[in-house]
Order: C-alpha cells, then structure tokens, then sequence
C-alpha cells in the first residue's frame, strides 16, 4: 500500500513555516468541545489517527488542525454505528442560534473513570524478546501492507542503524483493528545521505522508532 | 441585528450537535471535557519542562535518570499528568550535537512536558521540511549551526515522546534552579531555539 497525504516528511512546495506564535492554545471554544471530546472518549470509542488519515486529500491539506480532529470524530463515530450522520445534521439545526448550548452529561461516574483511565498512572508494559541489537543494520521493508502503519514513507527501503531497544509495544497497524500483537520498537538512526543523496545541508540524521515487523536484517 | 447565525456546516454548529448527541448517550462526560481542556490550558505547558530542564543542570544524578528513563525522572518532578500510554525519551544537545523533534505523519508531541504543541509544529512545512533540510528550518527560527555541529531530527511517529535538553548557557553559573528554568523556553525544548542569557544579565 503506498502512503496517504498524511505523510508529508520530505515533500517540498509547503513553503516557509510560520514561526509566529501567540501562544493561544485554543482560538475558539468550539476547539476546546473538539480536543476534550476527543481526549476523553479516545480509547473507548475511536481511534483517531487512521480517522485522520481517512479523510480524503482535498479536505485534509486545507483543513485547520481541530478542523481535522472533528472531521475524524464524525466519521469514525458514524461508521462505528455510534451515531448517525441524520442524527447529527438533524441536530444541528438545533444550533444555528449562537447562544444555544449543547446537552451536558455531568455523570459523576464516568468522569471520574474518565480522568483516573487519563491521569493516574503508567500504561500497561508488554514484554517480549528483541530480534535486533544496538549496532545491527537494518532495511526498513518497502511495501506497507497495513491500512494504518507508522513508517513514513522517506525510510522506506532504507538502511539504518539500531541505536536502542525502546521497549515493547503492541503494533500499531493491527491495533488500530482491534489485534493486540506486541513487539519490540527500535530507535533507528538513518544518515541523510542514505534518505536525501548527497546534500548542500552536510552531515546530519533523522532518528525514528520503528517496530520490529517494519524492519529486516543487514548483514 | 449584531450576531448572525451560523451555517449548520460551521465546525462550532458541528461541535455542538456531537456533543449533544454524546452526552445524551452517556458516552462522554461534559466535567471530565471540561477538567482536559482547563488542564492544557492552566496547568501543563512548557514550565512544566523548564523545571526539569533546570533540575538536570543543577543536579547530575538527575540529570542520569532524565536521560535513562524520562517517564520517571518528570514524574519525579511535575507527576504523572499526562496519558502515559507513551513514553518520554530526552535528548541532550551539547557542543557537538543539536538534536530537533517533529512528527511527519500527525503532529505527536511531549504533552506532559510541554503541553500542546504551538500551530507551527503542526503545520505541513515544518513537517515536511525539518527531516530533510533542518538547517534551513533553524535559520527561518534566527538559529544558526556552525557545519561541524551533528545536527539530530527525532521523527516520533510511535509511542514514544521527545524532548530536547538544551545546553546551559554559559554566565549562569551563580543562578538558582528557579531562575535557570525561567531562562528556558518551549521551542528550545523543541531543538529550534537555544537557552540564551536575557541580554540585561550578559
């Protein structure tokens, strides 16, 4: 499978960055409503990223970032059968009116759930035998065959390094559909010149965790 | 008349009628949105790094467990405030090394250390560009590395979070770890900025 608009490490033409900051961490409340609910219903009842990653091109590069994150609860709500896309256009007709606010649930129960699943400790360690050791090289496979996976494109077919064992994680690309297959992860340390060629920008890396099923032995 | 109405296509109708529709399934709770969004907002941002920061300049052995398992070595100091599904990993820059975080594929982040992420990071060019030509993305934030200087770029597309600890400047040595972390900014933890001295004290 190739690579979705997502994955933008490497592509040229997004021109300059735009450095300026006010330091505003919202800029409507709409976006605070977006953020929270995505933060807290997160584990249970979507997964954000491959809903991200599903919208379609056109909407996705010209969308702002919570533009994105509402999109995502949407439809990945919807296409869980959560809710119903009439349920919610009906539903907004309800909120053309600016003061009109929306229902609360203020259940004790689930907010406390909520925020002790959030904020009360370290998540869950998996454990598991490391194919590879610091110093090994490795290729990253070039074909991608999962819908959801964590290998920008710009490593593919490459060769790196291993720096270190990171840790055992459950593999993101079957995660996402509900398989819990841990692995080991790797920092894996590309040079440059193995992703770009020879460079006017001289000596340099591109560090990046990469799990264990995305990477084969170098002798 | 001073307000109009909104577009039912508009993301804050839009935002509504989700939320609506949540809440009255029970499927998420209106108090525990509201205790995230104050949370990002009020306590967990970049100070929350600069102490840390300022701790491993004053404290070595510190400074050893930050850079061994960063998980604990914050949680030591600022507790466990954010989802630790991931992990912390710090980086240290020094004379010869500059290391530098982004996300190609979304916008991942050290939320619990930095809280969240400045529009910039998560725009396209700084995603796009930074893995491939970081100099160049340096110069744009007023930073400039000499040729020899190794420069670093932590793609953190898995489960694991960075965070760059930026070298001491030089002059602070009589400075206490509250005024240390207060020289230390969010985007030198991010790797495009350095620690500088306030020009009133060098």
């Amino acid at each position: 499978m190739a690579s979705g608009v997502h994955d933008i490490g490497g592509l040229q033409g997004f021109g300059v960055i735009d450095s300026k900051d006010d330091e505003t961490i919202f800029h409507a409340e709409w976006e605070r409503r977006v953020f929270g609910m995505m933060i807290t219903s997160g584990h249970r009842m979507i997964s954000m990223r491959p809903d991200i990653e599903n919208i379609d091109p056109e909407t996705y590069l010209k969308s702002s970032y919570y533009e994105l994150w509402l999109i995502a609860l949407e439809t990945g709500l919807v296409d869980r059968g959560v809710i119903s896309q009439e349920e919610l256009t009906s539903r907004a007709v309800d909120f053309v009116e600016p003061a009109s606010a929306p229902s609360r649930n203020d259940d004790p129960g689930l907010t406390d759930e909520v925020l002790k699943r959030r904020y009360s400790q370290r998540s869950k360690r998996y454990s598991g035998t490391p194919r590879f050791k610091p110093g090994d090289r490795v290729l990253v496979h070039s074909e991608q065959k999962a819908r959801h996976t964590r290998v920008p494109r710009y490593v593919r077919g490459k060769l790196g390094l291993v720096q270190s064992v990171r840790g055992v994680y459950e593999l993101i690309d079957l995660k996402v559909e509900g398989v819990s297959v841990p692995e080991p992860v790797y920092s894996i340390r590309f040079d440059a010149r193995e992703l770009w060629g020879e460079r006017k920008e001289g000596n340099g890396s591109v560090c990046i965790d990469l799990w264990d099923s995305y990477l084969e032995a170098q002798l | 008349m001073s307000e109009h109405h909104h577009s039912p296509a508009d993301p804050s109708i839009r935002a509504k009628a989700l939320e609506s529709l949540l809440a009255e399934k029970g499927l998420v709770s209106s108090l525990a949105i509201d205790e995230v969004v104050r949370k990002y907002e009020e306590d967990i941002g970049p100070l929350n790094g600069a102490k840390v920061v300022a701790r491993a300049w004053v404290d070595s052995e510190y400074k050893t467990r930050l850079l061994t398992d960063g998980t604990s070595a914050v949680a030591e100091l600022v507790g466990y405030n954010d989802d630790h599904s991931a992990e912390l990993v710090v980086v240290e820059n020094t004379k010869e090394v500059h290391n530098i975080i982004v996300c190609t594929l979304c916008s991942c982040y050290p939320w619990s250390v930095l809280g969240l992420p400045p529009s910039w990071y998560k725009d396209h060019a700084y995603r796009s560009r930074v893995v491939v030509e970081p100099r160049s993305v340096l110069e744009e934030f007023g930073l400039h590395l000499s040729r020899d200087i190794d420069v670093r770029v932590w793609d953190s597309v898995s489960e694991l979070r960075y965070m760059v600890l930026p070298e001491r400047p030089n002059g602070t040595d009589g400075m206490t770890e509250t005024e240390l972390a207060a020289l230390v900014t969010r985007d030198s933890m991010i790797g495009v900025a350095k620690v500088e001295m306030p020009p009133s004290q060098q």
